[in-house]
C-alpha cells in the first residue's frame, strides 16, 4: 500500500514537474519576448529622440548662419564704394553715405539696367537695403531691393550712418543723422 | 532516491530571479528619465528669448553720426554772438559752445544761461543733451539696445589725473549698460575751456 | 539529456555570437558612415567659416587679421582665379568656394596654422573696390632692394613685422645667403630689373621647384619667375594698374607713404593669371562705378547752376567747351578705357591709367576752391 502510494506520489511529481516545466518555458518564452519587445520599442525611442535634436540643432545652426551672413552683408553694405563719403583724394570716410551719389542711384541704376541687377545680386543676393534719415528731416531712399520670391524668413540689421550733402552748406558739408536698414530674407 | 526540493525553496529561488529583473527593469527607467531630462535642457535653452546683438562698429558709427550732425534750420540757432555761413555740428559747434558757457548753465540746469548758440532758445548744454536724448532713442532705443552717454570737461591738471573728478557736461543714458557692451572709444575736442571728452556705450 | 542540454547550449552560443556580431557589424558600418559624412561636413563647414572671415576680413580695410587654422594643420588650402571667378578650398577635397566680385591675391596653395588676412582699399582714382590679401606665417618674403629708402619695402616690412615673416635684404651678400629656414614657401620680391639673371641662392636650391618664386617689380609692371634648378624661370608679366604715389599732381605733392594695393596684389598673387583675373574684377567694378559718379557730377552742375555759377570756375571744371580737360570728358574716356581694357586690349589699358591719373589732378584742383567730384 505504501509502495503504491509511494508510486502515485512519484507519479504526481513528475507529472506536476512535467507540466511545470512546460509552463516555465511558455513563461520564459513570453519574457523574451516582451523584453525583446520592449528592446526594440526603447531603441525606435531613442533613434526618434537622436533624430529630433538633430533637426533641431541643424535648424538652430542654419539659424545662426543666416545670422552670421545678414550680419556680414550690413557691414558690407556700409563699406560700398558706391554709398561712402570720401574725403581728400579717395580716403573713405568711415560710416557715412554720400547723398549726392545716392540721390543719382535711381538714375544710374536705369543707365546699367541688366548689368546692375546681374552684378549687385551676388553682393545684396535676397536682401532689401533702405536708408533712412531722421535728422534734421525724415526721409528714406530704397537702395536694393531683391527680386520677389517667396521668402520663408527675414532678418534685419540696421547700422548709424552719417548722410552727407556736399552740396548744403557754404564752406563746409551738412551731414544728416540717418541708418542703413538692411533685411535679408530666407 | 532523487533529491525533490521542496516548493518553498523552489519559489524562493525564483523570487530572487525575479527581484534581478525588477531591479533590471529599474535601471532602465531610470537611464531613460535621464536622457529624457538632458533633452528637455537642451529644447528649453535653445527656447530662450535671444539676446540682441551688437553689430561691431555700431557704437562708433552712432557717435560719429551723432557728432557730425548739421543742426537743422528751423532750430534757429543764429544768435547775436554769431552768424551763420554754415549750419553748426552738434558734436563741434553746440559741444564747444557748452563747455566754455557751462558754468552759465550749471548744475541746475539753466536753460536760459548765455551761449554763443541760443537753438531752439536754450542754452547749448540743454540743446545737446536734448537733441542727442531723441536720436539715439529714435534709433538705439527703439532697436531695444541699452546705451549710455557721457561727455567730461578735462579742465584741470588733476582732473586729467583723475577723470572721475572731471564734470560731467552732459550724461544720459537708456537702461544700464553693465557686462558686455562697446564702446564708441574716446571722442576728443579742444574747446577753450579744455578737453571735452565723449563717449558712448551700447550693450 | 546532458548532450541535449550540450546542443541546446552549444546552439545557444552560436546565437549569441551570430546575433553579436551582426550588431558590431551595423554600428561599425553606421560609424564609418558617419566618419565619411563628418568629415565632408568638416570640410564644407571649414570653407563656409573661412569665406565668412575672408568676407568680413575684406571689409576691415587697413587692418590685418589673423585666423586661426591650427585645426586644419595638416590640410592645405588651395586659392586660384580663372576667367573672372575667384576659387579656394581644401586641397584635394570636394568642397570649394567662389567668387566673382571680390578680387583675393593668395598663393596658389598655403598650409599653415595661421592665415593672414590684410586688406586695402583699391582707387582708381576714387575708390572701386577692396582688395584682399591672404598670406600665412609660413611664406616667407625676402625684400630684396638696392634703395635703401625703398618706402613701399619699409612699409611692407613694417605692416609684417609682428607676423616676422617678412625679411629686407639690403646687399647682394644677403641675397645670396638666403636661406629657406623650413618656410613652406619662400618668395623673393624685388626692385632690381634683371635679379632672375643672377642664379637661384646656394641655400634655396634643395628646395623643390614650386616652393620658390621671385617677382620684379619694375616701374608699372611686374614680371613672375619660378624656381628651375638652380636658375629662375619665367612665368608672366602683368601690368599694374596704379596711379602711383601722386608724383605726377600738378602742385608737386604726393603722397609717397601710401600702401599701393595694386603693388602688393603683385606681390602676394601666387600667379601672374591670379593677378589679372582679380585686377579684371576691379576693372569691371571700374566699369559700373562711373556711371555713378558720371550722375554725381550732373548734379553739382544742377548745384552750381541753381548757385547762378553756370560759368564760373567750378563749372569750368566740370564742363566746358574750351580746349582744357573736364571732369564730364575724362569720365566718358575713363568708362570707355576701362571697357575696352577689360575686353583685352593692351591700348586701352595704357590709356586707362593715363585717364585716371588726369582725373585725379581734376579732381584735386577742383577741391581746392569747389566741391571735388570725390
Amino acid at each position: 500500500m505504501i509502495q503504491k502510494k509511494e508510486r502515485m506520489v512519484r507519479e504526481n511529481l513528475q507529472l506536476f514537474s512535467h507540466f511545470s516545466r512546460r509552463k516555465r518555458g511558455e513563461v520564459q518564452l513570453m519574457e523574451t519576448i516582451s523584453i525583446l519587445f520592449i528592446f526594440f520599442i526603447l531603441v525606435s525611442l531613442g533613434i526618434l529622440f537622436y533624430a529630433k535634436y538633430k533637426s533641431v540643432a541643424f535648424q538652430h545652426q542654419q539659424d545662426a548662419f543666416q545670422e552670421a551672413r545678414a550680419r556680414e552683408l550690413t557691414l558690407r553694405i556700409v563699406y560700398l564704394p558706391e554709398l561712402q563719403c570720401s574725403k581728400s583724394q579717395a580716403e573713405a570716410e568711415e560710416h557715412c553715405v554720400d547723398m549726392l551719389k545716392v540721390n543719382g542711384l535711381e538714375d544710374w541704376k536705369n543707365t546699367l539696367e541688366e548689368k546692375f541687377t546681374d552684378y549687385y545680386f551676388d553682393i545684396f543676393s535676397y536682401a532689401k537695403v533702405t536708408l533712412y534719415q531722421i535728422y534734421p528731416e525724415e526721409q528714406e531712399w530704397e537702395i536694393y531691393t531683391p527680386p520677389k520670391l517667396g521668402f520663408k524668413s527675414a532678418r534685419t540689421n540696421r547700422f548709424i550712418v552719417a548722410l552727407r550733402d556736399d552740396t548744403l552748406g557754404e564752406t563746409t558739408p551738412a551731414y544728416g543723422y540717418g541708418y542703413l536698414e538692411v533685411v535679408a530674407y530666407s | 532516491m532523487r533529491k525533490i526540493f521542496s516548493i518553498s525553496e523552489r519559489c524562493a529561488g525564483d523570487g530572487k530571479k525575479a527581484q534581478m529583473e525588477i531591479i533590471g527593469l529599474v535601471v532602465v527607467v531610470i537611464l531613460i528619465t535621464l536622457g529624457l531630462l538632458f533633452l528637455a535642457i537642451f529644447a528649453l535653452r535653445n527656447d530662450e528669448g535671444k539676446k540682441v546683438e551688437v553689430l561691431k562698429g555700431l557704437a562708433t558709427s552712432t557717435m560719429g553720426a551723432l557728432m557730425k550732425s548739421s543742426v537743422s534750420p528751423q532750430e534757429g540757432c543764429a544768435g547775436g554772438a554769431v552768424t551763420l555761413k554754415d549750419q553748426p555740428h552738434l558734436g563741434e559747434d553746440i559741444l564747444e559752445d557748452c563747455a566754455v558757457y557751462f558754468e552759465e548753465y550749471g548744475e541746475e540746469e539753466n536753460v536760459d544761461g548765455y551761449s554763443d548758440y541760443h537753438c531752439a532758445s536754450v542754452h547749448s548744454c540743454n540743446f545737446f543733451q536734448d537733441t542727442a536724448e531723441k536720436l539715439l532713442a529714435s534709433t538705439l532705443g527703439e532697436w531695444q539696445y541699452q546705451y549710455e552717454f557721457h561727455a567730461l570737461l578735462l579742465q584741470s591738471e588733476d582732473c586729467k589725473t583723475f577723470p572721475s573728478r572731471c564734470p560731467t557736461i552732459i550724461s544720459f543714458q537708456r537702461g544700464n549698460c553693465l557686462g558686455e557692451r562697446e564702446s564708441s572709444g574716446i571722442f576728443p575736442l579742444q574747446t577753450e575751456a579744455g578737453e571735452v571728452i565723449s563717449e558712448l556705450w551700447v550693450c | 539529456m546532458s548532450s541535449k542540454a550540450q546542443v541546446q547550449v552549444t546552439f545557444h552560443w552560436i546565437y549569441v555570437v551570430l546575433a553579436g556580431a551582426v550588431i558590431l557589424l551595423f554600428f561599425a558600418g553606421m560609424v564609418v558612415r558617419q566618419k565619411s559624412v563628418a568629415e565632408k561636413e568638416l570640410t564644407s563647414e571649414v570653407v563656409r567659416i573661412m569665406e565668412s572671415i575672408l568676407a568680413g576680413a575684406g571689409v576691415s580695410e587697413k587692418t590685418k587679421n589673423v585666423i586661426d587654422t591650427s585645426g586644419l594643420a595638416d590640410l592645405a588650402l588651395y586659392f586660384s582665379c580663372t576667367e573672372g571667378v575667384g576659387e579656394f578650398g581644401i586641397l584635394d577635397g570636394s568642397s570649394r568656394a567662389q567668387n566673382a566680385r571680390d578680387p583675393l591675391f593668395a598663393p596658389q596653395v598655403i598650409k599653415s596654422p595661421q592665415l593672414v588676412a590684410w586688406s586695402l582699399p583699391y582707387a582708381f582714382p576714387f575708390k572701386v573696390i577692396d582688395f584682399l590679401y591672404v598670406t600665412a606665417p609660413t611664406i616667407k618674403y625676402a625684400v630684396f632692394s638696392l634703395n635703401p629708402s625703398n618706402d613701399l619695402f619699409d612699409d611692407f616690412e613694417e605692416e609684417f613685422r609682428d607676423v616676422g615673416n617678412v625679411v629686407r635684404l639690403q646687399t647682394p651678400d644677403a641675397y645670396a645667403s638666403l636661406a629657406s629656414e623650413e618656410y613652406f614657401h619662400v618668395r623673393v620680391v624685388t626692385d632690381v630689373a634683371d635679379l632672375h639673371l643672377q642664379s637661384v641662392p646656394l641655400q634655396l636650391r634643395s628646395l623643390d621647384d614650386e616652393e620658390v618664386s621671385l617677382v620684379e617689380l619694375l616701374e608699372e609692371k611686374a614680371v613672375y619667375y619660378q624656381k628651375k634648378g638652380t636658375m629662375w624661370q619665367q612665368r608672366g608679366e602683368v601690368e599694374i594698374f596704379s596711379l602711383g604715389n601722386g608724383d605726377d599732381f600738378s602742385d608737386g605733392m604726393g603722397d609717397s607713404s601710401a600702401k599701393d594695393p595694386a603693388v602688393f596684389a603683385a606681390i602676394f598673387a601666387g600667379t601672374p593669371e591670379q593677378y589679372r583675373c582679380n585686377m579684371q574684377k576691379a576693372l569691371w567694378r571700374l566699369e559700373l562705378l562711373v556711371p555713378l559718379y558720371q550722375k554725381k557730377e550732373e548734379r553739382l552742375e544742377w548745384h552750381y547752376i541753381g548757385e547762378g555759377e553756370s560759368t564760373g570756375t567750378c563749372m569750368n571744371f566740370l564742363t566746358s567747351n574750351s580746349a582744357r580737360k573736364n571732369i564730364e570728358d575724362t569720365l566718358t574716356h575713363l568708362k570707355e578705357s576701362a571697357e575696352g581694357c577689360r575686353r583685352g586690349s593692351a591700348g586701352s589699358c595704357t590709356e586707362l591709367i593715363a585717364v585716371a591719373r588726369e582725373l585725379r589732378i581734376l579732381n584735386k584742383e577742383m577741391g581746392l576752391d569747389c566741391i571735388p567730384l570725390y
